[in-house]
């Protein structure tokens, strides 16, 4: 029994001594350096040639890290189950998409993931008249109503750009007149949603024409870990010839609990309507 | 030996084994992040400085420096403490002032072998030289005999920096951009820049300091917004400009041939997306701690910059020492203590 207790004794010391002798230890073990699962990878940049364009358009991912794996999906958000797609090169658009992308590394935590659309323009509304109600803040004015059809796309760096009407108020009204009939089924709005600037997207939008409810659509609420995005929200009508709509666009009214802003009024951020 | 001695005895042994496997399966595949390019690369120390907020709070860690017997300042804008002295292994050695609620800019001279601090205090709209342990000595006013403000508010001076010959040059970087020259006694000499697009003018003159690298001394300016470094020379005359897109720089900070600017945020300027640039002889950025690897174009032109890895949340100013490492302050992130960077 004796040579026995040896034995393991004997077995528990050479696995000290193995494990000790044949890894290196770790320097975060006897320093205070951080070690790289500490930190988030910053996310990738997301560039389209022409975020609206009549015939294809081309995107290219760059990584944040140069070892790190782009990983993106096209019109499905980024989930556990649906990690995307790895990116290996330039991807040529020939429709109207929301785009997603993230970069993951095995050392470092996963960035965030950014996300943009693109728009294929099948009708120009550069033409079309357009009116607001109430207008835009001033603060946030571009170039009047016109800015919501002049096909001018801005980016998520909203201050300061020409691009963007904000909104302030429960509900905006919108009134488009085509200037000619055109055969649509859908209409989209490109907006954006930065909910640390208490911006965010549409509760709800209503299309009418001629006086008459075409669509009604309900959009999710945000939540916490929402992260900044340009978002198109796209409202189908019944497929037919039309020349003149009146929108009515329900913004975030009170700002949800999670939100510092609890209780207020938030923003609504549009750059361009587009119809199909 | 009797048996429960036994099983116990086995029991800790193997209960050993695994707890060392555990220990080193957990630690085999951390590495130490290494952050910079180049020449210029670091290890991170997220805890240096690290005090008990009760005692010695932080609100925006604005600005460091160093002085000759190796202490370095942190000026922040909480009034219970404006001024934190450390040693460079964290320790800290002192503390002082309540009177600065907008402590921004802070920097060091040494005059005739006694060092002074100048602090920019953007909500006195005042430039107070003190003494190392913080008793006043002087101060600059609000500078209406230059006729170019109608109200204290209008001037909100962020950093300032001394000439060798103790002319003093304060940069308005929140107000109306203006750069005011005065002589050591106080005496407003001229106003230079101004706010605007003009190659003299600026927009957001956040930070200042005198540049001897090339023998006679010039001035570097940062201009903030505008993702560029200005040089004039100290009458005020424009020489030359450089372009770092993406870059939003907060203040030159000159050790041997390189620059270190904070750069507080980057990209198309969203939150916590800054890094720190490291600019060589030529002011070619050859490092950016936190940020993409800096790239230049076939014409000399830098690609535009943008963060790389999440480190940084809006670093505000870089303070190097002797042995090339770096303290890295931030504002509003967190209330947080400033990050060392040891360089590898």
């Amino acid at each position: 029994m004796r040579g026995f207790v040896f034995v393991i004794i004997g077995l528990v010391g050479l696995g000290y001594l193995t494990s000790a002798c044949n890894s290196r230890t770790p320097s975060t073990y006897n320093n205070n350096y951080a070690s790289t699962n500490t930190f988030e990878l910053a996310a990738p940049l997301i560039e389209i040639s022409q975020p609206l364009f009549t015939d294809s358009t081309l995107l290219r991912i760059k990584p944040s890290h140069p070892d790190a794996t782009i990983l993106y999906s096209v019109d499905r958000p980024i989930t556990e189950s649906d990690s995307g797609m790895v990116y290996s090169g330039a991807v040529y658009l020939k429709n109207s998409h929301d785009i997603y992308a993230y970069v993951s590394h095995p050392d470092f935590k996963n960035s965030e993931t950014v996300s943009t659309a693109v728009f294929k323009i099948n009708h120009s509304l550069e033409q079309a008249d357009i009116s607001i109600s109430p207008p835009a803040h001033p603060s946030y004015a571009g170039l009047g109503p016109k800015s919501l059809t002049d096909q001018l796309k801005g980016n998520i760096s909203f201050r300061n750009s020409n691009a963007w009407l904000g909104f302030d108020h429960p509900k905006v009204h919108i009134q488009l007149d085509l200037k000619q009939e055109m055969l649509l089924e859908q209409i989209s709005f490109s907006s954006l949603i930065d909910t640390p600037s208490w911006i965010f997207g549409p509760r709800e939008i209503r299309v009418f024409s001629k006086g008459k409810l075409l669509s009604k659509i309900n959009f999710k609420e945000e939540n916490s870990g929402h992260k900044s995005q340009l978002k198109s929200f796209v409202v189908g009508i019944p497929k037919d010839r039309y020349r003149q709509f009146t929108i009515e666009i329900q913004t975030v009214s009170e700002i949800p609990n999670w939100h510092e802003g609890k209780g207020s009024q938030g923003w609504l951020f549009l750059d361009q309507i587009l119809v199909n | 030996m009797n048996r429960n001695h036994f099983i116990k005895t086995t029991a800790a042994g193997i209960l050993g084994v695994s707890m060392s496997s555990w220990t080193h399966r957990d630690y085999k595949n951390l590495k130490d992040t290494v952050i910079g390019h180049g020449s210029h690369r670091y290890k991170i120390d997220l805890n240096w400085g690290a005090l008990n907020p009760n005692y010695f709070p932080v609100k925006d860690a604005h600005e460091m420096v160093q002085d000759r017997a190796g202490r370095i300042y942190l000026l922040t804008n909480h009034t219970q403490n404006n001024v934190l002295i450390y040693q460079t292994d964290g320790k800290l050695v002192g503390s002082w002032g309540h009177e600065y609620p907008g402590a921004h800019g802070l920097s060091i001279h040494d005059e005739n072998g006694t060092e002074f601090l100048y602090i920019c205090d953007n909500m006195r709209h005042e430039v107070i030289k003190t003494t190392l342990d913080g008793k006043p000595i002087q101060v600059f006013p609000v500078p209406m005999i230059s006729e170019k403000y109608s109200q204290a508010s209008q001037y909100i001076p962020t950093e300032s920096c001394v000439a060798p010959n103790g002319d003093l040059y304060v940069a308005d970087g929140y107000g109306e951009q203006y750069i005011l020259h005065y002589n050591a006694k106080g005496e407003l000499l001229h106003v230079f820049g101004g706010k605007g697009t003009e190659k003299h003018q600026f927009l957001n003159a956040h930070g200042i300091c005198i540049d001897q690298r090339q023998g006679n001394p010039s001035l570097l300016i940062t201009e903030r917004q505008g993702n560029s470094l200005k040089r004039f020379d100290l009458s005020g005359n424009y020489i030359s400009e450089t372009k770092l897109e993406g870059a939003f720089i907060c203040r030159p900070v000159i050790h041997n041939t390189e620059v270190y600017i904070a750069t507080i945020w980057s990209g198309d300027g969203a939150s916590n997306s800054g890094f720190v640039s490291i600019l060589d002889a030529e002011n070619k950025m050859i490092s950016a701690p936190g940020g993409i690897a800096p790239k230049y174009r076939s014409d000399g032109t830098l690609e535009k910059m943008r963060q790389g890895i999440r480190v940084f949340k809006h670093p505000h100013d870089v303070c190097v020492d002797r042995d090339e490492n770096l303290y890295v302050c931030q504002w509003n992130a967190g209330q947080s203590y400033p990050i060392k960077l040891v360089r590898v």
